[in-house]
């Protein structure tokens, strides 16, 4: 970690350095607003994959017969699938014990990866019925769902653990952790001054991460008769799936619903992980949680510490903290590009009726009035003279529900822009 | 994929009615705390912001966690009046009050349990590596959950997504307080 820290240093430093010559948030924006785009549509992609074959191989648990695990090999496409017919039977009798959990832990699987991930567009490419109604509605109630499972996998996974001492499937950490540890320190050096370069690596950060992880599967030894629990990647799931035929055939029943939610567990987490391979610079060319769950700490404190040091500078810089709102806002105008300019004609006039509601007037007026900068020192200077006591008056009650919900049916016009799926991963 | 222009643009609005609320609370001269409430303004911005534009009744935790944080200490206490207003306010300091009693000594407890039964499952030692390699994940999801507020009492896919959530409004955060330096120096020279 020292050398994390040496590189955050050197990261401030070259932020301060750059700051005055605003070289540094340049970079950050172009990497802000190129990064955003990009990553949906390439999520898209590997992410169908690993739902395609959840969705087949939870859809061949449903009894579906063993027809359909032909289908499973053409989909995972590896040989190690000749055993399964084998093993199938024996665990196919105990699937209607179970059948009503499958299937939600099934439909749910795609939920948890269609509201997880914003993958819509991969609803399209499932034929099974289940996957149809995948909206961001159920992914409140799929949250509830999985992380019921989840905690059933875990409470049962952990005596289990206990008794037979078999361990779990990290094997793409233990593969991949060492030899890409060296790789993601330099890259995380370079986070700062060639952002714009990494903004391009999410292209291939996901054939990357594919390719490196089914590398990190080979070279693991083939662990013990464990039933995999937990934190393994994507990859590893394959050679789990060979303990787990074996595991199936010797333990029956109880490994049945614990193997499922293990692996909807293991898939949600693996995308998320996925997101957060995007999210976080320079995390393309890392595979392995460990590796990456170092490089997701360190970026989140350098973070941290840019917010603390860009605080301080403002903090420098108005020494009364009275800023200049006109000033501010041509400046602001460089950032929020491509407004619609019909939003600016409706909404002053609905902002006036509003204005009483202090928070959502300003609201959008922020949203559409960052082209128009007048309305938006309207709107500023109005509700500051009328209130300034009661900002948010409903804004934190309960669970955070406020006013401002009913000015944004106003600004759904403004979300042409806007991927539908920009609320993937709330819970 | 996260940021929205709406979220910012609620985070930039919301933000600089904080600054403003805090310039006009406090006269204080100390450079300190003028950080300190730029700080505390910001990340009640971001909180308030985050809650109102990803579809309220789903607030995230480490909103609330972040709002509790400062709630926490006292003297913040008039500053997040005026930006909150009373009722958030309370909101923020029940929220405060809970979390220090209960998820510490919940996440405690868990830990302690699952380190016990880690080290009941005897050192296999084929499976060294793999264990070692848990062994790293579980130290650095502790260290992660230090790090995010209001994350303590998660578990594994949670507090990636809490993780995610938090990644993603620092980025904005520190966009948009690099937008207000950029802008407030230029416009105090020019």
């Amino acid at each position: 970690m020292d050398m994390n820290n040496e590189s955050n240093e050197k990261g401030m430093e070259s932020n301060r350095a750059n700051s005055g010559a605003a070289g540094i948030p340049v970079e950050w924006q172009s990497q802000f607003s190129a990064a955003f785009p990009c990553p949906a549509a390439q999520q898209q992609a590997p992410m169908m994959d690993s739902f395609a074959s959840t969705g087949l191989w939870a859809s061949t648990s449903q009894a579906m017969g063993l027809s359909d695990v032909s289908a499973m090999s053409a989909a995972r496409g590896a040989g190690f699938l000749a055993p399964v017919p084998g093993f199938l039977p024996q665990g196919l009798g105990h699937f209607p014990v179970d059948s009503g959990f499958i299937e939600r832990a099934a439909r749910a699987s795609c939920f948890g990866g269609g509201g997880g991930g914003g993958v819509m567009g991969a609803n399209a490419s499932f034929g099974a019925a289940d996957h149809q109604p995948m909206n961001n509605a159920f992914s409140g109630s799929s949250e509830a769902l999985l992380d019921h499972q989840r905690k059933d996998g875990n409470d049962k996974g952990e005596p289990e653990l206990g008794r037979n001492g078999h361990d779990e499937v990290p094997s793409s950490e233990a593969a991949g952790g060492d030899c890409s540890s060296k790789g993601t320190s330099d890259s995380k050096k370079r986070r700062r001054p060639n952002e714009v370069q990494s903004s391009n690596l999410p292209a291939d950060s996901a054939n990357e991460s594919v390719h490196s992880k089914d590398k990190g599967e080979e070279s693991s030894p083939a662990t013990t008769t464990g039933k995999s629990k937990g934190k393994g990647a994507k990859d590893t799931s394959e050679s789990q799936k060979e303990e787990y035929i074996h595991v199936r055939a010797r333990r029956g029943q109880a490994t049945n619903s614990h193997s499922l939610a293990e692996r909807l567990r293991r898939e949600k987490i693996s995308e998320r992980m996925k997101l957060l391979q995007d999210l976080v610079p320079g995390c393309s060319k890392v595979t392995g949680k460990a590796v990456m769950l170092d490089e997701i700490i360190n970026y989140v404190q350098s973070l941290q510490r840019q917010v603390e040091f860009l605080s301080m500078k403002l903090a420098t810089v108005n020494p009364r903290l009275d800023l200049n709102i006109e000033g501010l806002l041509s400046k602001d105008l460089l950032r929020f590009p491509g407004v619609p300019s019909s939003s600016i004609g409706f909404s002053p006039d609905m902002m006036h009726p509003q204005l009483q509601l202090s928070q959502p007037g300003l609201m959008q007026g922020g949203a559409a009035g960052m082209t128009n900068p007048d309305v938006f020192r309207r709107i500023i200077q109005a509700q500051l003279s009328t209130k300034d006591g009661s900002q948010m008056p409903h804004a934190l009650n309960g669970s955070f529900s406020d006013v401002t919900q009913m000015a944004y049916p106003s600004l759904g016009s403004q979300d042409l822009s806007m991927r539908p799926s920009q609320d993937g991963f709330q819970m | 994929m996260h940021p929205p222009r709406r979220f910012k643009k609620a985070f930039m609005a919301q933000l600089l009615v904080s600054l403003r609320a805090a310039g006009q609370a406090s006269k204080s001269m100390g450079l300190r705390e003028r950080r300190d409430a730029v700080r505390l303004s910001s990340d009640v911005a971001m909180a308030l912001a985050s809650s109102s534009s990803s579809s309220p009744r789903t607030t995230a935790a480490w909103a609330r966690g972040l709002v509790a944080r400062h709630a926490a200490e006292r003297r913040n206490e008039a500053l997040m009046r005026r930006i909150m207003g009373g009722a958030g306010y309370e909101v923020a300091a029940a929220a405060a009050a809970g979390t220090r009693s209960r998820k510490a000594a919940r996440c405690r407890r868990i830990v302690r349990r699952s380190r016990r039964a880690l080290m009941r499952t005897a050192p296999a030692s084929g499976g060294g590596g793999a264990m070692a390699a848990r062994r790293m994940v579980k130290a650095r999801m502790r260290v992660l959950r230090t790090l995010v507020p209001g994350a303590d009492g998660l578990r594994g896919f949670s507090l990636l997504s809490e993780t995610l959530d938090y990644v993603a409004c620092l980025k904005t955060q520190v966009e948009l307080m690099q937008c207000l330096c950029k802008g407030s120096r230029s416009s105090r020279l020019g």
